[in-house]
């Protein structure tokens, strides 16, 4: 990863948590009353994986935070728009924030089901092998979804016909209240590409650059015809399933110990360290961040809502 | 004109536009190299290749959804299900994912997906014998077609292959060999959502779909000989679903048999039932009646499957106590 | 097996009822006891409650229908039971009595039915209002007897006879406004007046009546507790003269006249949806109090609209009491086949003559109708005048009505914390309760001593009301083995010459008036055996 990679990984970063706390003042005022579950803790893998990304690859990504559309660079103000359910968002008001989509980015959108992208990503990466593309498609979802039978269906049905789909699941430790060594056999998802003879390799999800350079080696492979890879982030969840989830089933402690390990100010740390982040660029970087947010929520603010007519279009083409 | 079967006309759909379009794919299980437990797709393969027309794992879920992703992503996938019952183990693909992707992203994105559906009670029980329309009315966002005989079933097809919208195709077991006639316009195309009028009369509104059709043209025979002209009306699609043509046909007839191979309860007929009421009911000189599957799966052997099913005799009945 | 609720059989004439309103839809699930529909018969709305825990199957009548009684209305599929199969019904013969099959069995000559429900396809009601057709006028050939557009077609030479408004009297033609059709227990009250008015040759006494002595006594009797009413007293007043006077509480027919000796008091009660006339059964056996409540009770229940058939049958005598509307008087109807009615006007202060001296008196005037056909003119003056009496007679009777109730103050205190021993104080009076020393009866004997005595007591004051004489008299009360109190009997032993009947109706009233008995709840049994004490 080269320096400016590093930077534009950790700006996104910054921008998704800023991003968080701002969505999450404005759910719990009552401003939006959109249905988020927040992604503080994830940010790191899932900036630097879709750094991996190329402009026309698809992208399926899980329901856990915002990183994923900041990274994408969809705008932030399509995103608080979507959220608040107002015109001016990427859907008119008819997914919520769950649902942003932006075909020109590849982004398909999301299955409001967990376990129903995998069918998608595999549809997609079918059309790019019918067609004799090199695109690529990465699918995000976590660990508890990885029990879905979809999973196993399509990580087959892929991994036969040697389609273009990298699955990328975010281990976070915990399915809502059901901690994964619970809910899962295998002690690593990452085990279960075993399975259908498919790569699967385990890396530090908290690392930016470990999953960007997994990532990268899973495209390259997809792109040249050998079919689907899985990829396990471990990370955590710091905050709770969604915004206003008691989170009652966690021990503080547990949460407190991986506050300690909050992959921003260890990122921060290591670019400090190589030289490449300065105190003067880290605040520069916030308060841009800020700026950004505050013109995004302004310009939300500022929309109307749908017609409620509209309701009654969208349903055919 | 030429006299072909079904099958025949299902096959042609799928040839002619396949060859008229390079993103039309073919895909389900035993499909490519056995040509289809129904053998409907046989040398597909061989004419346009493994790429666009393959065998998939037993993995409905898998590719009934894969088929929504491809269509999202600039396909036009034609998905075979061995049976329609098989809908059922893929309901999220269908309902949710084929039918409200579109919707809940705000029509950012066309589903061209066309889900074909072997249906109707031939001998084979409760999980491969059902005509499941009715389910898939009731769901938002999917087009439903039905046809009862040749050049509907490649009309229809060729039709719903070129809608950008999903369409659930369901051809009927037991029409495979059925013959008729058809055009050979290569664009010959039926539209979605329009009723074919299978026989004009005056003296009562047969409504039948799919299989029965050829049951109620029999029996417009039988009555017409008794002197009475009946109307068979095939609505084709069901979703979209030309109401006008069957209200029309009840302002003149004001009498209504509907025989359908769905469960009774909420099946086509209840719909119709309902339609009635709200735009027609001063037209009604009798009450409705359903000809349809009593409440209870299809048992697969013959004498139990025959009592159940409606056959022409029962069609014949409800029209004879609507005559008297 | 599915319950069916058939329609019931709410009255001793009554053969057939019409479903007004169903407070439930097929499908819909009822507990026991829910209410399933409201029947309306000649008499009363009444609402028929499902029986047991389950599902409605189907309903087999629709509102308006008038249905046989014991005709099917509902059926409830009971809990765990599917329900029954909506086959297309082989015609009658799955619903043998339904509203639509009454019509069926006589189909083809009459498919209007005679209750004015014409039953025709609503095409051919189109097609019938469009050609001016008059639907009643045809005869249905289709299901069920339906009139089917062949029907309408065949009628179509004839259609309906013009309007008799020529166009001349158009201008003059009164339009209503709008047109409401009597409800079931109107359009039968309007029959029956049309009815007595025609055939009953009425005559009307009024007299004034000074009513300070009974304001007085109200407010006396009320002073002390009780919610008694100028009404009541006047009911009260009636009942007794009626006792007096058994001429007039009969009815006519057919050259004799039927004489009653039980006093069965209509009382005309206005509700929203219009007067009815509740009836105190057998009020020959009630004290003023026990007159008061029913009279309440009644009134309650019509406005709520719950009275039962059984509370609106059998009249004897009827009290029309417009007063409160500040009528002063009217020339009543009476309601066949009673004999006699009474009108009560307002009470207003009026100058009256009182011994030689004017004085401003409450005063009100009532006017009773009777039938000359078995009333003379002497035999309704006495009664006439005998009301009058007992409503303005210097208070005395009063000693003899049951005391009310007054407000009692007991203490009670338990002194030692080892002892199970209470200590009740009254006034000066000291006792105790289930003593472990013995030293009184523990509170449930204590309770049955009580209720006893109560009754014994009551019982007295019954017979000397009444004039009546008993000799001794015991009770002999008992509550049940074990456990909670579920069950009280109570042997009464009477010694007395009175017939069964005087003496059953003694024992009733003495219950009613029993303050005790008043106080043991519903869910207890209480169960009173009556036995005679040989003379001594």
């Amino acid at each position: 990863m080269d320096r400016s990679l590093k930077l534009q990984i950790y700006r996104n970063m910054i921008l998704s948590r800023r991003l968080e706390e701002r969505i999450a003042e404005l759910i719990k005022a009552g401003q939006v009353g959109g249905f988020m579950h927040p992604g503080v803790g994830q940010e790191a893998l899932q900036c630097a994986a879709i750094a991996a990304l190329r402009r026309d690859d698809y992208l399926l990504y899980a329901h856990r935070g915002v990183a994923y559309w900041v990274a994408r660079g969809i705008p932030l103000e399509k995103v608080l728009c979507d959220l608040a359910g107002r015109e001016g968002g990427t859907n008119r008001g008819k997914g919520g924030v769950m649902r942003v989509v932006y075909p020109e980015l590849g982004v398909l959108g999301e299955s409001g089901t967990l376990g129903g992208c995998f069918p998608i990503a595999t549809g997609a990466g079918l059309s790019i092998k019918v067609k004799g593309g090199d695109q690529a498609v990465l699918c995000f979802f976590g660990d508890g979804t990885s029990n879905r039978g979809t999973f196993h269906e399509s990580m087959n049905l892929c991994a036969v016909r040697k389609l273009p789909v990298v699955f990328l699941c975010e281990n976070n430790g915990w399915a809502v209240s059901m901690p994964t060594e619970r809910s899962t056999a295998v002690r690593d998802i990452a085990d279960r590409a075993k399975g259908y003879a498919v790569p699967g390799k385990v890396v530090d999800g908290n690392d930016p650059e470990q999953v960007y350079d997994a990532v990268v080696e899973a495209l390259k492979r997809a792109r040249s015809g050998e079919g689907p890879s899985l990829i396990e982030a471990k990370t955590y969840r710091l905050w709770g399933h969604w915004i206003g989830d008691p989170d009652s089933y966690r021990s503080r402690e547990e949460v407190e110990k991986h506050w300690r390990h909050d992959p921003i100010p260890a990122f921060e740390e290591k670019l400090a360290k190589e030289g490449v982040l300065t105190d003067s660029m880290r605040s520069e970087i916030d308060a841009e961040a800020r700026a950004k947010i505050d013109r995004a929520v302004e310009f939300m603010q500022k929309q109307p809502s749908p017609r409620p007519d509209s309701a009654l279009e969208d349903v055919f083409a | 004109m030429r006299t072909i079967t079904y099958a025949q006309g299902i096959k042609e759909a799928l040839v002619e536009e396949m060859r008229r379009d390079p993103t039309v794919i073919l895909y389900g299980e035993d499909v490519a190299n056995f040509g289809g437990i129904f053998r409907i797709t046989s040398g597909l393969k061989e004419e346009f290749g493994e790429n666009r027309v393959f065998d998939t794992p037993i993995s409905e879920n898998a590719f009934v959804g894969a088929g929504v992703g491809a269509a999202l992503t600039g396909l036009r996938p034609v998905v075979e299900l061995q049976f329609a019952d098989f809908l059922f183990t893929t309901g999220d693909e269908i309902v949710l994912k084929a039918g409200m992707w579109r919707y809940g992203h705000g029509g950012a994105y066309k589903i061209p997906l066309v889900v074909r559906c072997p249906s109707g009670a031939a001998g084979v029980g409760p999980e491969h014998g059902q005509c499941p329309e009715a389910f898939f009315m009731h769901t938002p966002g999917l087009k439903i077609v039905s046809p009862s005989n040749p050049a509907d079933a490649k009309g229809l097809l060729k039709a719903a292959i070129r809608d950008d919208n999903p369409v659930l195709y369901f051809e009927h077991k037991l029409l495979y060999a059925a013959k008729g006639e058809i055009s050979d316009d290569p664009d010959y195309l039926v539209p979605l959502g329009k009723a074919a009028i299978a026989r004009e009369g005056d003296a009562l509104t047969l409504v039948a779909i799919s299989a029965m059709v050829p049951k109620a043209l029999a029996v417009a025979d039988r009555l017409a000989k008794e002197g009475h002209h009946i109307e068979v009306i095939d609505p084709r699609s069901l979703c979209p679903f030309d109401r006008p043509a069957i209200v029309e046909s009840v302002k003149k007839t004001g009498k209504i048999v509907v025989a359908e191979e769905s469960y009774r309860t909420l099946g086509v007929g209840a719909e119709i039932g309902a339609m009635l009421m709200e735009e027609a009911l001063e037209y009604l000189d009798r009450p409705l009646r359903r000809v349809a599957i009593p409440d209870v799966p299809i048992p697969t052997a013959t004498v139990l499957e025959q009592f159940v099913i409606p056959n022409e005799e029962k069609i014949y009945q409800a029209c004879r106590e609507l005559l008297a | 097996m599915p319950f069916v609720i058939q329609m019931p059989k709410l009255g001793h004439a009554m053969t057939e009822g019409t479903v007004l309103r169903w407070h439930k839809r097929a499908g819909d699930k009822v507990a026991q006891g829910d209410p399933v529909l409201t029947v309306e018969t000649d008499k009363a709305e009444v609402e028929v409650e499902a029986p047991a825990e389950g599902v409605i199957a189907r309903l087999a009548a629709a509102e308006g229908d008038v249905v046989q009684v014991g005709g099917e209305l509902a059926v409830i599929a009971l809990k765990g039971e599917s329900i029954p199969a909506d086959e297309p019904k082989a015609k009658s013969a799955a619903v043998p009595q339904s509203a639509a099959p009454a019509a069926a069995s006589k189909a083809v000559t009459a498919a209007p039915s005679a209750r004015g429900r014409v039953i025709a396809s609503p095409r051919a009601k189109r097609i019938a209002a469009e050609a001016g057709i008059e639907l009643a006028a045809i005869s249905g050939t289709g299901p069920d007897g339906m009139i089917t557009e062949d029907d309408v077609r065949r009628a179509g030479a004839k259609p309906a006879a013009p309007s008799p408004a020529s166009p001349a009297s158009e201008a003059a033609a009164l339009a209503p406004a709008r047109r409401e059709k009597l409800t079931r227990i109107q359009a039968v009250g309007a029959r029956n007046l049309t009815q007595s008015w025609q055939q009953i040759p009425h005559f009307v006494q009024m007299v004034r009546v000074d009513m300070s002595q009974a304001m007085q006594r109200r407010r006396s009797l009320n002073a002390g507790g009780a919610k008694i009413t100028v009404t009541d007293l006047i009911l009260a007043a009636v009942v007794r003269a009626l006792g007096e006077n058994p001429r007039v509480n009969a009815s006519y027919s057919d050259g004799e006249m039927l004489i009653y000796d039980r006093i069965n008091l209509g009382i005309a009660v206005d509700t929203p949806d219009g007067l009815v006339v509740p009836v105190i059964h057998d009020a020959q056996s009630m004290d003023l109090q026990a007159i008061s409540a029913r009279a309440s009770e009644l009134a309650g229940k019509a406005r709520e609209k719950k009275l039962m058939p059984r509370d609106l049958e059998g009249a004897t005598f009827t009290v029309s009491n417009l007063g409160a509307y500040g009528v002063e008087n009217g020339t009543p109807v009476i309601f066949a086949p009673q004999a006699a009615l009474m009108f009560v006007g307002a009470i207003r202060d009026e100058v009256l003559a009182v011994e030689g001296k004017p004085e401003i008196r409450p005063a009100m005037q009532i006017a009773i109708a009777y039938d000359h056909r078995g009333i003379d003119g002497a035999t309704a003056s006495r009664f006439t005048t005998r009301v009058k009496q007992l409503l303005e007679e210097k208070s005395e009777a009063g000693k003899t009505e049951a005391a009310p109730h007054r407000k009692r103050d007991v203490i009670v205190s338990s002194a030692a914390s080892g002892s199970l021993r209470v200590d009740a104080a009254y006034g000066a009076m000291r006792w105790s309760l289930d003593g472990d020393d013995g030293a009184g009866p523990d509170p449930v004997s204590s309770f049955l001593g009580a209720l006893g005595g109560c009754l014994l007591m009551s019982l007295r004051v019954a017979a000397q009301v009444r004039g009546v004489t008993i000799g001794r008299v015991s009770v002999h009360a008992q509550s049940n083995e074990k456990g909670h109190v579920k069950e009280i009997q109570v042997e009464l032993d009477v010694e007395t010459a009175l017939d069964d009947d005087k003496l059953h109706r003694l024992v009733e009233v003495a219950e009613r008036g029993c303050h005790i008995r008043a106080l043991i709840r519903d869910d207890v049994a209480f169960k009173m055996t009556v036995r005679r004490l040989n003379a001594a």
